[in-house]
């Protein structure tokens, strides 16, 4: 049952997007239109411009099933199995050593940093 | 000749379908190794090939629930501002952490590609693969990558850090649920903030942050440091 304050916010969220892509084309920036658009949108709730009740319903309804949406690239790989296939050794050392390292580095840093500002604070 | 799967129906069915299968067979299971976009990604990959449907089919689709991750990633604005004051408190921590894992996947992934023989054009398609996808492509057309290849990797590394990026910090004794989320958006993107997602809603948030601001560092720096190398 879809109810009509989650419509209302399907429709700030596809605002948001468009102003976002618009913003990205126009200035030809490098920073996707999406991104542009979530960061206006949490700079509009921070302002208290919009109350987060109005956009809560259909953002918990997309988040919840985010996964859903990376599904149809996952099946993409499939057209590179080629070129894979030639190059697999570099690929997957660099894909899997440079995954530990920045999960690694970026905890690390998170950390270290985190208990200093707790300890200041 | 362009048959019935070749409707958006058939693609966005088969999508939800084995996505509803994927998220049932991963709760019964409760083993985090099963991760429901790979499931999916596999059992659809196979249907397809076994029932010799071109992706260009099945993409009809797909294109369609690719269209939603853009109003996904506006919602991100939530889980965000609901995690404000812990953003807030820790923002020096925040940048400086994403910073360091920016610099560390471009050096680490050319770095190891480099090393094992790969061209320098593979070792540039994969320089942003933990930028979410959106983001990686235009990078990698800007700096002479594949965009198919750096597509390729940005999802291996997703499934792979959505699979197994809490673990892996946990094994160097890590347990901050803040270390956790910022480092599992920052190396993994969407598919490890779907992950993260599902561990609680700080890591969501953080992996969120993480990720949004892994795809501003890598875009701005990359182009600078990716020179040192090649």
């Amino acid at each position: 049952m879809i109810r009509k304050e989650t419509v209302y916010s399907f429709a700030l969220l596809l605002a948001f997007l468009g102003v976002g892509n618009a913003i990205s084309l126009g200035f030809k920036l490098h920073v996707p239109g999406n991104v542009i658009g979530m960061i206006l949108l949490a700079v509009c709730l921070l302002a208290k411009v919009i109350d987060i009740k109005r956009v809560e319903p259909a953002a918990d309804m997309l988040l919840s099933e985010i996964g859903l949406f990376f599904v149809p690239p996952g099946v993409a790989v499939m057209l590179y199995f080629d070129l894979i296939a030639e190059q697999w050794l570099p690929l997957l050392a660099g894909i899997v050593g440079s995954l530990l390292a920045v999960l690694w580095a970026t905890a690390l840093t998170a950390r270290l940093l985190e208990k200093k500002d707790a300890e200041e604070g | 000749m362009e048959t019935w799967t070749y409707h958006p129906w058939f693609g966005i069915t088969l999508s939800v379908g084995m996505w509803v299968v994927a998220r049932w067979i991963r709760r019964r299971s409760g083993t985090p190794l099963l991760d429901p976009v790979m499931l999916s990604a596999v059992a659809i990959i196979s249907v397809l090939l076994l029932a010799d449907i071109p992706f260009e089919a099945y993409n009809r689709g797909g294109r369609v629930l690719d269209f939603l991750l853009g109003p996904a990633v506006v919602a991100l604005a939530v889980p965000f501002y609901r995690q404000l004051d812990k953003i807030k408190r820790n923002l020096v921590a925040t940048l400086a952490s994403v910073a360091v894992g920016s610099i560390t996947g471009i050096v680490s992934a050319v770095g190891l590609a480099l090393l094992l023989g790969g061209t320098s054009e593979i070792a540039t398609s994969l320089s942003p693969k933990s930028v979410t996808t959106p983001i990686a492509i235009g990078i990698s057309e800007k700096i002479g990558g594949l965009p198919s290849i750096t597509v390729a990797a940005v999802i291996f590394t997703g499934i792979l850090g959505g699979m197994f990026a809490p673990q892996a910090i946990k094994l160097i004794g890590i347990r901050s649920r803040f270390a956790i989320g910022l480092a599992t958006g920052t190396a993994a993107h969407g598919i490890g903030t779907a992950r993260a997602l599902r561990e609680g809603e700080l890591e969501g948030a953080m992996s969120g942050v993480g990720m949004m601001l892994n795809g501003l560092i890598t875009a701005i720096i990359l182009p600078y440091v990716l020179p040192l190398f090649l």
